[in-house]
């Protein structure tokens, strides 16, 4: 039974990092006056790394792909908010590709992740 | 009969099952996945301009331009406003108060225009917004080139 249960420990250990959009390896840019919010709200994450690849939750997509993708989230819900995930280290352009894709979606809403220190 | 006995205690064995140190691994996979996301992630939002005709009778805001160039430094209506060697932009963030304070008082708002080159690396587009937010600026767009 223990064995089963280490099992298990490597299971979720191996899916909890496949699945969590938040585990795509970014090193997150530091704000110090950025507040942690109380009200997360509705968010579509979008992550960037360092080279550039660019990911709408865990599915890596190109900027014209995730412009439907968040046009059908604006669908769905309008009040949606897009949180932009982008690596410290990654160059503008990306992260301008990004800003481009989400407002020819119609989305104005856009938060960018960062850490406090 | 004897040997009758004798299998009925070992079932009897069979029965009781120790799962103490299965309850110790659950508790220890608790405390795990507890202490896991135990750094959260803050927010710096702004508001994309959306695609909407002008109105009328708009009063002109103050505009500045904040310009990143490929190395990281940081100009202010093409002033230089700090080096590519620390993360702090209080030059930026002081004229920007300065100007902000002059424009309140005048009634108009200040807007703020961040044209990254291409190449800046991402953490300097924060530190713009970082001293952004700390001169009190919150309205902010970010240039496009196509």
């Amino acid at each position: 039974m223990i064995d089963v249960v280490f099992l298990l420990i490597a299971f979720f250990m191996t899916i909890t990092s496949e699945i969590t959009d938040e585990n795509i390896q970014i090193e997150i840019p530091i704000a110090e006056v950025a507040q942690v919010p109380e009200e997360r709200g509705i968010r579509q994450t979008i992550s960037i790394d360092a080279v550039g690849d660019i990911y709408f939750g865990s599915r890596k997509m190109s900027p014209d792909d995730l412009t439907e993708s968040i046009r059908f989230a604006l669908e769905f819900d309008p009040a949606t908010k897009v949180y932009l995930r982008a690596d410290a280290g990654t160059a503008h352009r990306h992260v301008a590709d990004v800003m481009k894709a989400t407002a020819a979606a119609g989305l104005t809403d856009l938060i960018f992740a960062t850490n406090q220190e | 009969m004897a040997r009758k006995r004798n299998r009925r205690n070992i079932l009897a064995q069979e029965d009781k099952f120790d799962i103490t140190a299965m309850i110790d691994v659950v508790f220890l996979l608790l405390i795990y996945f507890m202490f896991l996301p135990i750094q959260q992630e803050a927010d710096l939002g702004i508001t994309l301009p959306a695609e909407a005709p002008p109105a009328k009778n708009l009063d002109l805001p103050s505009e500045h331009l904040v310009e990143i160039m490929p190395n990281g430094t940081v100009l202010l209506n093409r002033q230089p406003m700090g080096g590519v060697d620390s993360r702090e932009l209080p030059r930026l963030r002081d004229t920007l108060a300065r100007l902000k304070a002059s424009s309140d008082r005048a009634g108009i708002k200040t807007v703020i225009t961040i044209d990254a080159d291409p190449d800046s690396p991402h953490q300097r587009s924060i530190d713009v917004l970082n001293a952004l937010k700390e001169a009190g600026v919150t309205l902010v767009s970010f240039a496009m080139t196509s």
